[in-house]
């Protein structure tokens, strides 16, 4: 009697009390993934603000009708697309639309050695920044050499959407969308042209090329009233 | 002495059941990565508007919500038809949004390990703006006039993800 070992554990219950957590976190929980718009809100007070060229403001304007006003122009939903990407572009170098600045080649290669030099002399705390700049420094320069400074201008717009208090919030979202589509549309054609290929089939780093070769500059400008 | 013998009229064994807990785990595990925790219930209608071109949010724990829609049925005859904002599970007007900012701040910074870094992630905060499609732009506008005011300069505009590819 007394050789007897320590009895097993009964783990019948075991499904069970799994399956009560099982569904606690069915419950508790959400699988919806949010996805959204990110924007920088201007400072409240600016300490400089920055003297735009008007014509390199591209404004929307949007009223209570919903009418989508671009550069003086009245346009439906699906024009702003690319309407957007040729004044973006502005390839005709057009009087009214934003200027294009030719970029030399010691800028870039300047940026890039100082990027390299803040990598080098980084500490733990501003590492992950000093490496991003130092990649992307690096794909500008790629990116200059394979495309040349006939594509590869600094556009110095900046587009600013307007809306008077009475304009949908639906119709601003479709509008940032449409204006972000158009940085899309310049991004894969320049690609195709370059390499013929389509954007999914790009590798990562030239779609970061394309990226930083057109960066989206929109501005949260407050809303105005005065738009009729 | 037949090597085969015969099972005859021996009960078919019972299926074991003893690898049911390692399936539920294995649930219940896949459960626990994939899904986030509920932040709050709506108690305001928001359908929000479709986009193509936007991201994913990585950091849940930088951002604090903003819900703004009419308020559900219930509720309408307390608070009316018109666009409200919701902020912790109640209705709430303009300017409590300036306690609310200031709290989701702290309650970033307490859960930092250090104050340098709960300051330093303080700032990265994101506005989290849930908008009903239908709702005004001035309404829109007077809160983000008064995000600037508080320098909560990071907003996100939820919308629903319609990217065909």
């Amino acid at each position: 009697m007394a050789r007897r070992g320590t009895p097993e554990i009964n783990a019948g219950s075991m499904a069970d009390i799994a399956f009560l957590l099982l569904i606690f976190f069915l419950v508790t929980t959400t699988m919806e993934k949010e996805s959204g718009m990110m924007r920088l809100l201007p400072e409240l007070e600016q300490i400089d603000p920055e003297e735009v060229n008007k014509r390199n403001v591209v404004d929307v304007l949007v009223n209570d009708q919903n009418k989508i006003l671009l550069k003086g122009e009245l346009l439906s939903m699906f024009e702003v697309r690319e309407r957007m990407a040729e004044i973006i572009l502005n390839e005709g170098n057009k009087e009214s639309w934003p200027e294009n600045i030719t970029i030399n080649r010691e800028e870039l290669a300047a940026r890039l050695l100082q990027a390299e030099e803040t990598f080098k002399s980084a500490d733990k705390t501003n590492m992950r920044t000093a490496t991003k700049t130092l990649k992307k420094a690096t794909l500008r320069l790629k990116a200059f050499d394979e495309f040349g400074n006939r594509i590869f201008r600094k556009s110095k717009h900046v587009v600013s959407i307007q809306s008077t208090r009475g304009a949908d919030y639906n119709t601003y979202i479709e509008l940032s969308d449409q204006i972000l589509l158009a940085y899309k549309t310049i991004r894969e054609r320049t690609g195709s042209k370059k390499w013929r290929k389509s954007w999914g089939e790009l590798n990562k780093d030239e779609k970061k090329m394309l990226t930083l070769m057109f960066p989206s500059n929109i501005s949260e400008a407050q809303t105005v009233q005065g738009v009729e | 002495m037949s090597k085969f013998r015969k099972k005859g009229d021996k009960k078919a064994p019972g299926i074991s059941t003893a690898s049911l807990p390692d399936i539920v785990f294995i649930l219940l595990f896949f459960f626990m990565v994939a899904t986030v925790s509920k932040e709050e219930d709506l108690i305001v209608d928001i359908t929000m508007p479709n986009a193509e071109q936007c991201a994913r949010l990585e950091d849940k724990s930088l951002e604090a919500y903003i819900n703004i829609g009419s308020p559900v049925q219930e509720l309408q005859g307390q608070y009316g038809l018109e666009p409200r904002i919701q902020l912790n599970d109640a209705i709430k007007d303009i300017n409590h949004l300036a306690q609310y900012i200031e709290e989701k701040r702290q309650s970033i910074k307490q859960q930092a390990p250090n104050s340098e870094l709960g300051n330093k992630l303080a700032k990265k905060m994101i506005v989290s703006l849930k908008v009903d499609k239908d709702t005004k732009l001035g309404t829109l506008d007077d809160i983000k006039q008064e995000l600037r005011k508080l320098n909560a300069l990071k907003v996100n505009y939820v919308v629903n993800d319609v990217a065909a590819e």
